[in-house]
């Protein structure tokens, strides 16, 4: 009314420092606007006469600014409480703003309903908040935990190290029994791992001892074990010659015993079955079951195996 | 090679646009051919340059044999990794005896069978149960419960009497399964997982169907206290004896603080020297949010491990599973 178009004409065409501008809309960040749009009936400045609703600590008040208190900045807004109930409020501001613009009126109106209504939300959520706490999402941790986990899943290789692994506990004799392969593949492993763990068992005399003291029902076995493992590396060379007898005598029990699966070793020297074993044969006078000794003998290590990075470089400092 | 000075814009006659428009055209095509064709002998010249290196670094690794410079390895992530104090060593005592005594204790020592409860935040939707029915069907002892909101110390509460030995609670938001609680119960420690990525059987290519069968755990890369303590969590869920007639295979593998999760069948070929995978089941990767000493208790409960980002997060060679 006092230079309400030029003022709206200027702040339109001109930069006006409340506005925002999003892809498809303008809006308005004064806190004094209504509907927070960017339009020539809710800009506060290009209005003189005004109305709003703001809610401060749960209670709604009606803000209104006339033509005549223009001049007087301090006294621009007149402020009025709203009562809490809401049917009752939308009466206060139909009386006090008895005779002014519809837009005004009706956006008020409403605006006070999504304030009572966002109140009842959070009064709702303060109660629940036993349950469910809502948190926001970051979209910049959750792209860069995306990218890491891809390039995590590249570096992992999954499918050499499952394979890797299970090829190992087949090596180890986890599944002692289960499968019949080619006894010179499986050989030349044991070869190297006779080897290996001769070499060892020159530096520490005493390992193989420790190993078994849990096992109380099957102390039988238990003995044989360590005898075996005792017995391979002190006379390597009379375990090589039985073995190859051994062999022959696997093959031709073999066709026979398909069925079972088990690879039977010893069953024509029972006497001596004690001392001539071959690393992943069972002794038939066993009488428990092969899976539950294979279980059991290997139990500290058949679920779990925690692969072992190499002690990882520590930085050098200077 | 097509050069573009055999492109001539005839001179003689006077130039109309359109026989000219037309000679750029061509002249720009004709380069566009010779810069591929250039750049594609670069590479050609790079790649042959790189392999000869190659070749005479092994002939002089051939000619010195031990004495030759050690083989260069790349620098990964693994090997950059930041030195963790809680990075276990292969027979540590002390993290065996706490091994020996802690809450999965009678697990290991085969004096509790594990027995599973497997249930979902309330009013799960579709997919969350699609997630549900495939955990049951991947861990043989799983029993799965509507919630029907329960709240979580009350539903801890009632499976303590009734022998459970964990609880998996699978966490939804925005119609999908989004996070998982485990609970070992007689006390046990809890850990919130988030669930990063999730692929259900009927997605994946060439899926197998699963059987009964005790499957076999594999754990790789748990290599700190934190991981072990996780390792096991995640092992107590499985009966202790697997039946390795099925050949079923569970993986959790660790790779920089993800879990991957991945369920096979495998067969050993050629004598047992290569072993062929066939995929079945879900394939879901995990990330640990936080641990907790005791039974889910989110207020008052004492915390092991939280997951703080800010704080945390800041290196790219600190990894702490």
């Amino acid at each position: 009314m006092q230079s309400d178009d030029l003022t709206w004409n200027i702040l339109l065409k001109g930069n006006c420092s409340y506005r925002a501008v999003a892809k498809a809309q303008k809006f308005c960040r004064n806190e004094y606007n209504l509907t927070g749009l960017c339009n020539r009936a809710s800009c506060p400045l290009s209005n003189s006469q005004y109305a709003t609703i703001r809610e401060e600590n749960g209670i709604c008040y009606l803000y209104m600014k006339v033509v005549e208190r223009s001049h007087y900045p301090n006294r621009l807004w007149e402020k009025v409480k709203l009562s809490r109930n809401m049917t009752q409020a939308v009466q206060q501001i139909h009386e006090n703003l008895l005779h002014w613009s519809e837009y005004v009126r009706q956006k008020c109106k409403a605006r006070l309903i999504r304030i009572h209504q966002y109140l009842i939300r959070m009064r709702k959520m303060k109660l629940q908040a036993r349950q469910q706490k809502i948190i926001p999402i970051q979209r910049k941790i959750e792209r860069r935990e995306v990218r890491r986990e891809e390039k995590a899943l590249i570096a992992a290789k999954l499918d050499t190290a499952i394979e890797k692994e299970l090829l190992d506990r087949l090596k180890e004799g986890t599944y002692e029994g289960i499968y019949n392969f080619n006894q010179k593949a499986f050989e030349h492993v044991l070869d190297n791992q006779e080897l290996e763990i001769e070499h060892e068992i020159e530096q520490e005399g005493d390992e193989p001892e420790r190993q078994f003291i849990e096992d109380f029902d099957e102390s039988d076995e238990d003995e044989d074990i360590e005898d075996e493992t005792g017995f391979v590396y002190r006379s390597s060379d009379d375990e090589s010659s039985e073995n190859e007898i051994e062999e022959q005598q696997i093959d031709e029990d073999e066709s026979g015993d398909d069925s079972e699966g088990d690879q039977v070793v010893d069953e024509e020297k029972p006497g001596s079955s004690k001392q001539r074993k071959v690393r992943f044969g069972k002794l038939p006078k066993k009488t428990k079951p092969a899976s539950k000794s294979s279980r059991k003998r290997i139990r500290p290590r058949v679920e779990i195996e925690y692969e072992m990075e190499p002690q990882p470089r520590k930085r050098l400092t200077h | 090679m097509p050069n573009s000075s055999d492109i001539e814009i005839d001179e003689d006659q006077p130039p109309s646009s359109s026989t000219q428009k037309m000679a750029q055209k061509l002249k720009r095509k004709v380069d566009k051919i010779a810069q591929v064709s250039r750049a594609k002998a670069i590479k050609l010249e790079k790649s042959s340059a790189k392999r000869a290196r190659r070749e005479a670094r092994e002939k002089i690794r051939e000619k010195l044999g031990d004495n030759a410079p050690p083989k260069q390895e790349p620098r990964t992530i693994e090997n950059t990794r930041e030195p963790d104090d809680t990075m276990v060593q292969f027979d540590d005592e002390e993290v065996m005896h706490d091994e020996a005594y802690d809450e999965f204790a009678s697990y290991f020592n085969r004096e509790v069978q594990p027995k599973v409860l497997l249930t979902t935040s309330p009013k799960a939707k579709v997919n969350t149960w699609k997630f549900c029915f495939e955990l049951k069907k991947c861990i043989p002892t799983a029993e799965l419960f509507s919630r029907k909101d329960v709240p979580i110390k009350k539903i801890i509460k009632q499976a303590k009497e009734k022998g459970f030995t964990d609880i998996v609670i699978v966490h939804e938001d925005r119609k999908k399964p989004n996070g998982i609680v485990i609970s070992h119960l007689p006390e046990g420690p809890t850990a919130y997982f988030k669930i990063n990525s999730l692929k259900y059987s009927k997605e994946i290519k060439g899926v197998g169907e699963s059987t009964s069968h005790n499957p076999e755990v594999i754990l790789n890369n748990f290599n700190t206290r934190l991981g072990h303590t996780i390792a096991r969590m995640l092992v107590s869920l499985f009966p202790q004896n697997p039946e390795f007639r099925g050949r079923r295979a569970v993986t959790f593998h660790n790779q920089r603080d993800y879990i991957f999760f991945r369920h096979h069948r495998y067969e050993f070929k050629r004598e047992g020297e290569k072993a062929a995978l066939h995929e079945l089941g879900p394939r879901f990767t995990l990330r640990l949010k936080w641990l907790q000493k005791g039974t889910f208790n989110t207020r008052e409960g004492e915390y092991e491990w939280v997951l703080k980002r800010h704080e945390m997060e800041t290196s790219r060679r600190r990894f702490f599973l």
